[in-house]
C-alpha cells in the first residue's frame, strides 16, 4: 500500500549505491516517517539476530503432545515415557525432540483469544487480534521487524527482512505489510512450487544480468521517469531492482536450494523443508531476519489417532525440528557463537485441541483455553517446563512465569521484539485510517492485562 | 465451521477525493494506494503549468463528458488530450474484457477511416465472450461463492447463473432480488440460492443455535454488496465514539438498528442437509425460522444484550417496516433494489473498475449523510463524492434503462472522459485527481496479468474446473480461484496458483484483492519456470508461428510489438530489437521476456 511513508520514497537519487549489482532498493525506507514515538522506557533483551516461526496451522493437539495427558483414549503405541521428573512423553510421535531437552523450553501455560482459524491464525502473524477496522492496515510481526532491522542492514545484504513459508494457503492467508512500505512485504515461498524462481545457478544468472540490462536499455523511459504521473511505474521498478540484487547473489542460489539429501534428513516434509530454508536464511545473513514456516493440516477434528493425521505430523515436525537444531547448534560464526545462540525459534499452533475424551467424529476440535509452545535459542535456557494446566489439559492452573497469567501471542510477540532489541512499546501514528498503531498493544485483546515479556524463558 | 466477520468499512482516505484541499496538506489521511496518482504535496514542488486550457475542444458526447468536463472548465483544471487509437485500443480491451485484443485486429482498428469506429468496438466488446467471462469474474469476487463453503456443485451451477445474467444482460435490480429470495430445497441445484448460504454461521453442534448471526451476516453482505454500505462495524457496537472520524452516517447508527436489518432474515433459515459437516456442504434455504432474537447467543460478535423476544424489521435506510401480510425477505429485497442507493452503489462500482477510481471512495464505504450536494454535512466533513450530481444522473440512467449493466458499461466506455490519454502534457499534480483530468495509470490484477502472458504467446494450460468436464485457459475463466488450489497435485497448475497470488488474487474466503507491488512479483516475470516456458518458441506459440513466417526481421518485431504491448514500436525500439535478435532463436526468446518485463506489459493506462 502506498502511503504517506512511499511518497518519501522517491528520491531514489540520494541512495545510489555506485553501478553495483547492489540496489538501492533495500535502503529507501530508511527516511523516518513521521510519528513514530515510543510510549516508555524499556530497555531490550537484544539477545537474538533472528526469529524463526513455526506455525502449527490448524492448531496442534497439547494433550496429545507437549502437554501429555493420559486416559482411556490414548493410543497404547503412544510408547509414553516419563523423560524427566513430571514430563511424560509420548516417544513414538517426537523421539528425537526427546533427546535435545536441553535445547528447547515449553510452555504449558499459553492460552489464545480466539477458536476460529482465520482470526486466530491472523492473531499469529500479526500479534494483534483480529479488527475489521483495522486488518487492511495492520503489519504483521515479521514485517515490523523487517522494517526495524532496516537500519542495520549491510550494504551487501540482498534478502528480504521476512520470508514466509508455505503460509499463503492458511485459513488466515499471508499477512501482507499493511501500511509500512511494501518493501517489507513478507517474500513468500511455496517449497512446493515456488522455489525455482529464486535459485539461479552460474548460468541462470549470467543471463539474467544479460536480460537485466537489455530491459533496462529498453524500458528505460518510463523506468526512469521521475514524474508524479509515473509513480506506479516507478515502484514497480524498485521491486524489479530488490528482485535482480537478490537473484544475482551467488548466496541466493544456496539459500533457496533444498538438496536431496538435506530434504531427506529433515524428514521428507513441506515443514522439514521450510525449516531448511529457515537455516539456510539464518546462515547466509544477508538481510532477513524473520522467517515464518507453516506446517500445514492439524486440524484433526476427525481420526485425530488415524496414522495420517496426528502420527505424521508429529513425526514430521520431529525431525524436522530436531534437526533444524542439530545445524543451528553446531554451525558457529566467526566469533565461536552458535546460530542457536542468536536465533530464537518459536513454535506452536494457533490453539490447542478440545482436551479429555474425543469427539463423536474421533477427533478433537478447536480449543482456545490451553495450548503448548516451544521456545529456543537467543538467549532462551533450555530444558524447562513452564507451567501447568489441569490434570485433563483443559485449564491453565499454574502460570509460572513473571506475567502471573496465561501467557499470550502479545507476550510472545514482546518477547521476540525484545530478544531482536526491537523497542515494543512503539507507536507509529497516522495509518490510514487516521489510528496508531503500537507494535504491542499495551492492553490485551478481550481483557485488560499488561503486555509483557516472558523473562522466565531467559534467566 | 469458518465464521466469517466481515470488515467494517475501512475508509482510507475518505476524504482526499472530494476534499478539493480541505485537508489540510500533511494530513495522514492524505495518502493513497498503489497504483493510482500519489499523495504528492509533501514533495511536489509548485510549477507552471503547460497542460492544455481547460476549455479545449474536446467534445462531449453524454452526460458523462458534460459533468466531468463541465466541472473542469468551472473550476479551471486542465487535462489530457485524448487518448490516441493505440492507447484506446488496448485500454477498452482491457477494462471492458480483461484480455488483449489480438493483432490483426489493431492495425484494422488503427486503419480504418470510421469516425464512429470507437463506439463500434465498444458495442462490438460489450457482446462478446470475453466480456461475459470478464464481468462474471468481477461479479463473483463481490459475491464471494467460495467451494470451501458451499462445495463444488453449488460452485458450478452459481458461477454459471451469473454468467447466463451478464450474457443475458439481465436487469440487475431482478438478478439481485433473486440472490436476496432464493428458497432452494438444495443450493446444489439452485444456482442463486449460493449467494445466502455462502454466508451461514454454524456452531458446532447445531446451526439454528446462532441463527440469528447468519441473519446479520445476510444483511451486512447485501447492504455492502448491494448499496455499497458497510454496516458490520454496528453489527457488534452503536456507532457513537467509535466512527465520528470514519463515516458520519454510521457513526449516528445503533446496533439495534442493525439488528432490525436483520430481522429480514430472522426467519430464513440456512440448514446443512449433512449430519456431519464436511468441504462438500450442501444446504437448505427456507423460511419457517422463528425470527430475530436480539438476546440470542454469538459464535462471531460481542455479545448482544438486547430485550429477549422476536424484533419486527425495518430497513434502516428508510425505517420503512415490511408489509405484514408478506415474507420479510423479498419485502428486504424489494425495499433494497428500489432504494436509490442501489442504483448509486452499483454505478459506482461499475464506475470505479473502468476509471481506476469510484466517484465514491472506498467503493463499499458510502457516507449516506454525504452525498446530496443540497443537504451538505455540517463542517468539518465534506461531500463524499468527487462528482454528486453526475452520481445521480447516472443513477438515474441506469434505472432508466432498465437496470442493463452493459449499457452503464457502454455509456461510460463511449465518453470521452472515460478515453482521455494517461498522459499529461506538463505537470501532473494529486489535486487534479478528483476530476478525472486523465486517464489513471493501474497494475493489471493478477488475472489479467496471467492472461495477458498466455494470450499474447499463445502457449496455454488446460485448467480443469473442478466438478465438471470443462477445461479453460485463461485465469479469468476460472469459476473459482480454487481451481488452481484445492488438492491439486498438478506442479504446472502449482506454479499459475503461486504467480497469480504473488500477483494478489483473491481466494474469495480469507484474503482481500490486493494490487501492491512485491518483489515476488518481479522474480516471477524475470525467473518462474511459467515464464520460462511461456516465452520458449514451442510449436503452436505465437512466436515459433510468426518466425516461420515469410517477413522481414523489421516486420517481425513489429508484429511482436503488436503483440505484446498492442502498439507499433518506435524506431529505435525496432532497432534495439535487432540487436536483441542477432543471437538467433534464443534472441528471440530473449526479446520476448523483455516485452513481458516492460513495464507497460502490466499496466493499464
Amino acid at each position: 500500500m502506498s502511503n504517506l511513508l512511499d511518497t518519501l520514497l522517491t528520491r531514489r537519487e540520494a541512495f545510489r549505491v555506485g553501478a553495483s549489482l547492489v540496489s538501492a532498493y533495500w535502503f529507501l525506507p530508511l527516511v523516518e516517517p513521521a510519528n513514530v514515538y515510543a510510549q516508555s522506557k524499556v530497555s531490550t533483551r537484544g539477545s537474538a539476530r533472528f526469529v524463526i516461526f513455526v506455525m502449527l496451522e490448524g492448531g496442534q493437539s497439547h494433550v496429545d503432545s507437549w502437554d501429555l495427558k493420559e486416559g482411556k483414549w490414548t493410543p497404547q503405541n503412544f510408547d509414553i515415557r516419563e523423560i524427566a521428573p513430571g514430563v511424560k512423553w509420548p516417544m513414538a510421535l517426537f523421539p528425537e525432540l526427546a533427546k535435545q531437552r536441553e535445547r528447547y523450553s515449553l510452555i504449558r501455560s499459553m492460552e489464545a483469544w480466539d477458536s476460529v482459524h482465520f482470526r486466530a491464525q491472523y492473531y499469529v502473524q500479526s500479534g494483534h487480534m483480529m479488527n475489521p477496522a483495522l486488518q487492511k492496515e495492520l503489519p504483521p510481526i515479521g514485517t515490523v521487524v523487517a522494517y526495524e532491522s532496516a537500519a542495520r542492514r549491510q550494504a551487501s545484504d540482498t534478502l528480504p527482512g521476512y520470508v514466509a513459508v508455505n503460509v499463503t494457503q492458511s485459513q488466515a492467508g499471508l499477512l501482507g505489510c499493511g501500511f509500512l512500505p511494501a518493501t517489507y512485504t513478507p517474500f513468500h515461498i511455496d517449497t512446493t512450487s515456488g522455489i525455482g524462481a529464486i535459485s539461479l545457478d552460474d548460468e541462470g544468472r549470467k543471463t539474467l544480468q544479460r536480460r537485466w540490462e537489455l530491459l533496462k536499455k529498453v524500458d528505460e523511459r518510463l523506468r526512469n521517469d521521475s514524474s508524479l504521473a509515473a509513480k506506479a511505474y516507478r515502484d514497480y521498478h524498485n521491486h524489479y531492482e530488490g528482485a535482480v540484487a537478490m537473484m544475482s547473489d551467488e548466496r541466493a542460489s544456496h539459500v533457496f536450494q533444498i538438496e536431496a539429501a538435506e530434504h531427506d534428513r529433515y524428514g521428507k516434509s513441506q515443514v522439514g523443508d521450510g525449516c531448511i530454508l529457515a537455516r539456510n536464511l539464518v546462515e547466509a545473513d544477508a538481510g532477513t531476519r524473520f522467517v515464518l514456516v507453516n506446517h500445514r493440516d492439524w486440524d484433526h477434528h476427525n481420526r485425530i489417532y488415524a496414522d495420517a493425521n496426528h502420527y505424521k505430523l508429529c513425526r514430521e515436525l520431529d525431525t524436522a525440528l530436531s534437526s533444524l537444531f542439530d545445524d543451528l547448534a553446531t554451525r558457529k560464526r566467526a566469533d565461536g557463537r552458535t546460530l542457536l545462540d542468536e536465533t530464537m525459534v518459536v513454535c506452536f499452533g494457533e490453539f490447542g485441541r478440545t482436551p479429555g475424551e474425543l469427539s463423536a467424529a474421533n477427533g478433537r476440535d478447536h480449543y482456545q483455553y490451553a495450548l503448548t509452545g516451544l521456545f529456543a535459542g537467543g538467549g532462551i535456557q533450555g530444558g524447562r517446563v513452564i507451567g501447568k494446566t489441569d490434570e485433563l489439559g483443559a485449564k491453565v492452573i499454574a502460570p509460572d512465569w513473571n506475567g502471573k497469567r496465561s501467557v499470550y501471542m502479545e507476550d510472545v510477540a514482546t518477547t521476540m521484539y525484545s530478544a531482536l532489541g526491537i523497542d515494543w512499546s512503539k507507536v507509529i501514528e497516522g495509518a490510514p485510517s487516521g489510528r496508531a498503531f503500537h507494535y504491542i498493544e499495551p492492553f490485551a485483546s478481550k481483557q485488560m492485562i499488561k503486555n509483557q515479556e516472558i523473562t522466565n524463558l531467559f534467566t | 465451521m469458518r465464521a466469517l466477520l466481515v470488515g467494517c468499512a475501512l475508509v482510507w482516505m475518505a476524504s482526499i477525493l472530494g476534499a478539493q484541499a480541505q485537508l489540510p496538506q500533511d494530513h495522514p489521511a492524505v495518502g493513497v494506494p498503489d497504483g493510482r496518482p500519489g499523495a504528492s504535496e509533501l514533495t511536489e514542488r509548485l510549477r507552471p503549468s503547460s497542460a492544455k486550457p481547460a476549455s479545449s475542444a474536446i467534445p462531449r458526447k453524454n452526460l458523462i463528458d458534460e459533468f466531468i468536463f463541465g466541472k473542469m472548465e468551472k473550476d479551471g483544471v486542465p487535462h489530457a488530450g485524448l487518448s490516441s487509437d493505440e492507447e484506446f485500443f488496448r485500454r477498452i480491451h482491457i477494462d471492458l474484457t480483461g484480455r488483449l485484443p489480438q493483432d490483426d485486429q489493431l492495425r484494422a482498428f488503427l486503419a480504418s477511416p470510421d469516425p464512429d469506429k470507437r463506439d463500434k468496438l465498444i458495442d462490438q466488446l460489450a457482446t462478446s465472450r470475453a466480456y461475459e467471462t470478464k464481468w462474471t469474474y468481477f461479479f463473483n469476487d463481490i459475491y464471494r461463492p467460495a467451494p470451501g463453503r458451499i462445495g463444488n456443485t453449488a460452485k458450478n451451477i452459481f458461477y454459471l447463473w451469473v454468467r447466463d445474467n451478464i450474457h443475458l444482460d439481465r436487469p440487475y435490480n431482478e438478478v439481485v432480488y433473486e440472490m436476496l429470495t432464493s428458497n432452494a430445497t438444495s443450493n446444489w441445484y439452485i444456482g442463486p440460492a449460493s449467494y445466502v448460504a455462502r454466508w451461514v454461521i454454524t456452531a458446532v453442534a447445531c446451526e439454528d443455535e446462532v441463527h440469528e448471526d447468519t441473519s446479520d451476516e445476510l444483511a451486512i453482505h447485501a447492504a455492502k454488496d448491494f448499496l455499497g454500505v458497510d454496516i458490520s462495524c454496528a453489527s457488534c457496537h452503536d456507532g457513537a465514539r467509535h466512527l465520528e472520524k470514519i463515516n458520519l452516517y454510521l457513526s449516528q447508527r445503533k446496533r439495534e438498528e442493525i439488528w432490525k436489518m436483520a430481522a429480514f432474515f430472522g426467519r430464513t433459515n440456512v440448514l446443512r442437509r449433512t449430519e456431519v459437516s464436511n468441504a462438500q456442504d450442501e444446504y437448505s434455504i427456507d423460511d419457517n425460522g422463528p425470527g430475530y432474537d436480539p438476546s440470542a447467543r454469538t459464535v462471531i460478535r460481542v455479545p448482544r444484550r438486547g430485550k429477549p423476544g422476536l424484533l419486527d424489521p425495518v430497513y434502516m435506510f428508510t425505517g420503512e417496516a415490511p408489509d405484514p401480510a408478506k415474507h420479510p425477505r423479498p419485502e428486504f429485497a424489494r425495499m433494497l433494489t428500489s432504494d436509490p442507493q442501489f442504483a448509486r452503489a452499483t454505478v459506482n462500482l461499475l464506475w470505479s473498475e473502468m476509471f481506476g477510481v469510484g466517484i465514491v471512495e472506498p467503493v463499499f464505504g458510502f457516507d449516506m449523510a454525504r452525498l446530496d450536494p443540497k443537504n451538505p454535512p455540517p463542517a468539518p466533513w465534506d461531500l463524499q463524492p468527487t462528482h454528486p450530481e453526475l452520481l445521480e444522473a447516472l443513477a438515474q440512467y441506469f434505472r432508466e434503462n432498465n437496470y442493463s449493466i452493459r449499457s452503464l458499461l457502454k455509456l461510460i466506455a463511449k465518453s470521452n472522459a472515460y478515453q482521455l490519454s494517461s498522459q499529461f502534457p506538463g505537470e501532473w499534480k494529486a489535486s487534479y485527481a478528483p476530476y478525472y483530468a486523465r486517464k489513471f495509470v493501474r497494475r493489471l490484477k493478477a488475472e489479467e496479468v496471467y492472461d495477458s502472458l498466455v494470450g499474447a504467446t499463445n502457449v496455454f494450460t488446460d485448467v480443469p474446473i473442478r466438478g465438471t468436464d470443462v477445461k479453460v485457459r485463461y485465469a479469468a475463466e476460472a469459476y473459482s480461484p480454487d481451481e488452481f488450489v484445492r488438492g491439486v497435485n498438478d506442479p504446472i497448475l502449482k506454479e499459475i496458483h503461486f504467480f497469480l497470488e504473488s500477483f494478489g488474487q483473491t481466494n474469495r474466503q480469507s484474503s482481500e484483492r490486493n494490487n501492491d507491488g512485491a518483489i515476488t512479483q518481479a522474480v516471477q516475470l524475470m525467473n518462474s519456470p511459467l515464464v520460462h516456458r511461456q516465452i520458449k518458441a514451442v510449436d503452436g506459440s505465437y512466436l515459433a508461428g510468426l518466425l516461420k513466417q515469410d517477413m522481414t526481421e523489421d516486420e517481425k518485431i513489429t508484429r511482436l510489438y503488436e503483440r505484446f504491448l498492442v502498439r507499433r514500436p518506435a524506431p529505435k525500439e525496432i532497432a534495439d530489437a535487432k540487436d536483441i535478435v542477432k543471437s538467433g532463436a534464443g534472441g528471440w526468446e530473449d526479446l520476448q521476456w523483455v516485452l513481458v518485463n516492460r513495464v507497460e506489459f502490466v499496466h493499464n493506462f
